[in-house]
């Protein structure tokens, strides 16, 4: 069960400003911005609730509009934050993607507005903007580099010790 | 069923046809004497010169006589008329009652059809078989022995006034009939073999047809029109040749026999000439045959015309009922109720089963399951395990062997005992359209014994039944059999229903369609007082819980506030539109809301914003496919709406002045209406306008006009919101999220407080009504598949059944939930036997004994226990199917 609360009247043309410095939409047709803003929800999570829950399966990607979330990953007696995320960033791109349950956690650490990107929407985006395609693949190619770095690094660790 | 059409029409209608016919040979005589009438008129009252006159008794003078004459002949052609509309309506009742008949007789035989008949025959032939083919029989029967007798009595009344004029005349007349006898049937013949191929074929036609809707999916994901169309095509060929030959000979026949008719002036004029000159016969006597001879086309047309199309009936009957009979002969409709003593015990005995091709799928199998045991069925796909399942539920006649049930043989008990005490659910059960109710109470319909509160109105219609041998059962009275479902009443048959929907594990889903439902609170008094209550109950509860915790989970209806996730036009209605007036956009051409909106300066902003908003919307979709889900979902415009925006717009931009175009004007106002705040964050709604919104909303209620009234239905905390769905007519608000209730954090606190009203169990049923109304569509299409197989298992459970045989009837659904439906039958008191086909062997956890099917045969019987210590565990073969 989601804690997701929407909030009232707001502006898209404000939020296409945020969108545009998150950088997967940097290159976005003016447009095609309006569409991906229009057709998501906008949503906000109060402090302290979870956005994405570890082992949850479900589509959700969200594109945090202003406030603070915390990325968590499961230790031994319960979680640790690793990183934090804010405004202009988007999480949980994967699960657009993939219907396989979730790795992380991202919790709320302020109040977090975030518009509640749409699936069909993002999918329709990838078809017809080529750019748009390439820039996905490119973030998830970031992504991918930095865990293989993270993990090489780990195993030199291990090595080492 | 009758094998021939003249046994059918002698069997059921031999006394009308009796009548008929003496009706219409009573009515020859008028008929001839109001032709003959004129004459006389002409040579005796008017160029008569004896007046006056003395006819029975009367004296008449001239004019008298002539006044006479003419008021009899006027009662002649009322007297005429009469007898002619009379038979005709005779006649048409007569045809329309026996194809009642025929059509009742065929739909029975129909049901009677072995269970797997269609799996084999396409389906799509039966239809026009009932509906279009027997149709042209009705008019036949009517005309089946009348037309035959008067005509033919015409015929040879006037073949022997000619043969007594002169009998070598008068064989003349008749001496191309012999030709005539022998060319026509041969030719009809052949017209008859090419009717025949035509009725198969379209028979395959419709089927074709038929298969091609409901092929649709697959059509269009191969794209395989063009090979669709080109087949058809080639059908409609065959067609049109046969069709086109029929033609020929028909038209041949009419050709020979006008031929004919032509020719026998010419012998006539010969024969009957010589003889006149020669002096055998008088010139009267020739003349008079001649006129006799122009009679006689008359009737003999239409003797031809009657063979042919008793030919015609003839074939199409022999057709159909060469279709229905041998398949039907085998079982009774079950009709009448039968008092149901619970079963012991279920056996096979000895079971052998060969299909067509002689493949053996069962050998000499014997099981007995005792009331309440639970069997499961494993092996693999072929191993008999289904033929198994299906003959213990009479579904199948075996080969050899017989199954019985307390020691009697299925195929002697009536199918109504069967159905009570067995229940079979296979793994593609059939979904009927109407709602789920209709289809979870299927089962436990039976023959109402109390009539319904029609019945008096009924008398015409059952008098009718029983004339034409149809089912004279009132169908509008309460067909559901309470006590069958264990219930004491109609009351207490809710309980037996929430019961049985817990057992399947459909309770979650029906009560979630429940609470997305729309229903007419008129029809359904009980359930929207229920959710009344639980709306005054909950109200406290939610503006405390909802509000403080986490800030918004719904928006209440609430009006002193604007709403967020209201349309702008439900905004100022504060209500749902329900009337024609102002649906489709006819709110935004209103005069009345235009008033309301001028007087608080509001149209001008409306219109602005809707402007904006179709600015905006043009541009993000008009490079959009129309059929992308996107524009669908999001466009709030259909694709026709989104270019007559886009024109509007242009018309705008082109206006020097800067203003819209009237017409234009309502599209965009009409667009501002549609606008929800929250969800269409356009920029369009400035801070000024929700309060001036508010007081257009005070005002539009204030002084709706009286034609208004129906049209909208305003949300009034007091009363039920028919147009609203339950969860929000419960809410009295609406959910923020847009999901379910049941997904909702509110969902907890709102069955939190309605427990402690103590209504929780009330609201639930009636939350449950409405899910259950529910609509199912055509064959299920609107459910789910594992909702589809939940739904018929529910259906075989909630009419109590002895035994339970479910052949893979769960196999849609995930293993845990598999294991919950089971495990949930198998703990209610009473449970019926369950004898199950299972998929894998961790299913069977709960059963007393499993049997594993291989080749037709069982290879291993043991509990749970043994089976998973068994040798077939080890080797895999359980696992089999998976």
């Amino acid at each position: 069960m989601s804690a997701e609360i929407s909030i009232g009247t707001a502006n898209m043309f404000d939020e296409c400003a945020v969108l545009r410095r998150v950088p997967l939409f940097r290159t976005m047709d003016p447009a095609k911005l309006k569409l991906l803003s229009f057709t998501s929800r906008r949503v906000r999570f109060p402090a302290g609730e979870y956005m994405i829950r570890k082992g949850d399966v479900s589509t959700a990607a969200y594109a945090i509009l202003n406030g603070q979330a915390e990325v968590l990953i499961p230790v031994p007696g319960g979680e640790k934050v690793i990183a934090l995320v804010g405004e202009s960033r988007v999480v949980g791109e994967i699960g657009l993607l993939l219907d396989t349950p979730r790795t992380l956690s991202i919790r709320a650490k302020s109040d977090v507005d975030c518009l509640k990107l749409c699936r069909d929407v993002f999918f329709q985006l990838l078809r017809e903007s080529p750019e748009f395609a390439i820039a996905v693949m490119q973030d998830l190619a970031t992504a991918l580099d930095q865990r293989t770095s993270q993990v090489l690094a780990i195993m030199a660790e291990r090595g080492a010790a | 069923m009758e094998p021939s059409l003249f046994g059918f029409i002698k069997k059921y209608s031999l006394r009308q046809q009796v009548l008929l016919t003496v009706l219409t040979v009573a009515s020859f005589p008028f008929l001839y004497y109001s032709l003959e009438l004129p004459k006389i008129i002409v040579n005796k009252a008017i160029q008569g010169k004896h007046f006056p006159i003395v006819v029975m008794g009367y004296t008449f003078d001239q004019v008298g006589y002539l006044i006479a004459l003419c008021v009899l002949f006027l009662i002649l052609v009322v007297i005429n008329g009469a007898f002619k509309y009379w038979v005709n309506v005779y006649k048409g009742r007569l045809g329309e009652r026996m194809l009642r008949r025929l059509r009742f007789q065929l739909y029975a035989a129909m049901l009677g059809f072995p269970v797997n008949h269609f799996a084999r025959h396409p389906p799509g032939e039966v239809i026009p078989i009932i509906t279009s083919e027997v149709e042209t029989l009705g008019g036949f029967v009517g005309d089946s022995v009348a037309v035959p007798v008067f005509q033919g009595g015409t015929l040879i009344t006037i073949l022997v006034f000619m043969l007594m004029q002169d009998w070598a005349l008068g064989l003349s007349a008749i001496a191309l009939y012999p030709v005539q006898f022998y060319l026509i049937p041969r030719l009809q013949r052949k017209v008859n073999a090419l009717s025949r191929e035509r009725i198969r074929l379209i028979r395959q036609m419709s089927d074709r047809i038929s298969e091609s809707a409901t092929g649709l999916r697959e059509i269009r994901v191969h794209a395989t029109d063009d090979w669709q169309l080109a087949e058809f095509s080639s059908r409609l060929h065959v067609n049109y040749m046969i069709r086109y030959r029929i033609y020929r000979l028909k038209f041949f026949v009419k050709f020979l026999n006008n031929f004919f008719a032509q020719l026998t002036p010419f012998f006539l004029l010969l024969i009957g000439g010589y003889l006149v000159v020669t002096d055998e016969i008088s010139l009267g006597s020739l003349v008079a045959v001649l006129a006799a001879y122009k009679d006689l086309g008359a009737p003999w047309r239409e003797l031809l015309d009657y063979y042919q199309s008793a030919e015609d009936s003839r074939i199409k009957y022999e057709q159909v009922v060469a279709q229905f009979a041998p398949k039907a002969a085998r079982r009774a409709a079950a009709i009448g109720n039968v008092e149901h003593v619970p079963a012991q015990r279920l056996d096979a005995i000895h079971l052998a089963m060969r299909d067509e091709q002689g493949t053996t799928a069962l050998e000499d199998v014997s099981l007995s399951v005792e009331r309440g045991g639970m069997v499961a069925l494993l092996g693999p796909e072929s191993s008999g395990k289904h033929e198994l399942a299906q003959a213990m539920s009479a579904l199948c006649d075996p080969t050899g062997g017989r199954v019985t049930l307390d020691g009697e043989d299925l195929r002697d008990l009536p199918s109504t005992r069967v159905a009570r005490a067995i229940a079979y659910v296979g793994a593609n059960p059939v979904i009927f359209a109407g709602t789920l109710y209709s289809n979870l109470v299927f089962g436990v319909q039976r023959r109402p014994e109390s009539a319904s509160d029609a019945a008096t109105n009924r008398q015409i219609e059952r008098l009718e039944a029983a004339m034409t041998g149809n089912s004279d059962a009132d169908l509008g009275a309460d067909w559901i059999d309470y006590r069958a479902a264990g219930a004491t009443g109609r009351a207490d048959f809710a309980r037996c229903i929430l019961e049985t929907l817990d057992a399947t594990d459909l309770r979650g889903e029906i009560r979630d369609m429940g609470l997305r439902g729309v229903i007419d609170p008129e029809a359904h008094p009980n359930v929207a007082g229920w959710v009344l209550e639980a709306r005054n109950a909950l109200r406290g509860t939610l503006e405390d819980r909802s509000i403080s915790a986490h800030g918004r989970l719904f928006e209440r209806f609430d009006r002193e506030r604007f709403l967020e996730y209201a349309s702008l036009g439900e905004n100022i209605v504060f209500g749902a539109i329900i009337g024609k007036q102002l649906a489709d956009g006819g709110l935004a051409r209103d005069p009345y809301l235009l008033e309301v909106l001028e007087a608080y300066g509001l149209l001008e902003s409306l219109v602005q914003a809707g402007v904006q908003a179709a600015r905006t919307l043009v541009e993000i979709f008009s490079d959009m496919a129309p059929g992308e889900i996107v524009f669908q979902r999001y466009s709030l415009l259909d694709p026709q709406g989104l270019t007559e925006m886009r024109q509007a717009l242009q018309r705008l931009d082109r206006n020097p002045n800067g203003k819209p175009t009237d017409g234009d004007r309502f599209a965009f106002l009409s667009l501002a209406l549609r606008l929800v705040p929250a969800h269409h964050r356009l920029g369009v709604i400035d801070d000024a306008m929700p309060s001036r919104i508010l007081e257009a909303r005070r005002l539009f209620s204030e002084n709706l006009p009286k034609r208004l009234q129906n049209a909208v239905e305003f949300y009034d905390e007091a009363s039920y919101i028919a147009a609203l769905p339950v969860q929000e007519n419960l809410l009295f608000g609406r959910l923020i999220s847009g999901t379910n209730l049941t997904d909702s954090p509110m969902f907890d606190i709102a069955v939190g407080a309605l427990e402690q009203a103590g209504i929780r169990d009330d609201v639930v049923q009636a939350i449950m009504e409405v899910g259950l109304q529910m609509p199912t569509g055509v064959n299920g299409s609107l459910l789910g598949p594992a909702l589809r197989q939940k739904l018929a298992v529910a259906r075989a459970v909630l009419k109590r059944p002895d035994f339970l045989v479910l052949d893979d009837a769960l196999s849609l659904l995930d293993g845990a939930a598999q294991l919950r439906v089971l495990q949930a039958l198998s703990s209610r008191e009473g449970h019926p036997a369950i004898i199950a086909v299972l998929q894998r062997l961790e299913h069977a956890r709960g059963f007393d004994r499993v049997i594993l099917c291989d080749r037709g045969k069982i290879v291993e019987d043991g509990s749970y226990e043994e089976l998973r210590r068994s040798q077939a565990f080890a080797d895999g073969v359980l696992e089999a199917a998976e």
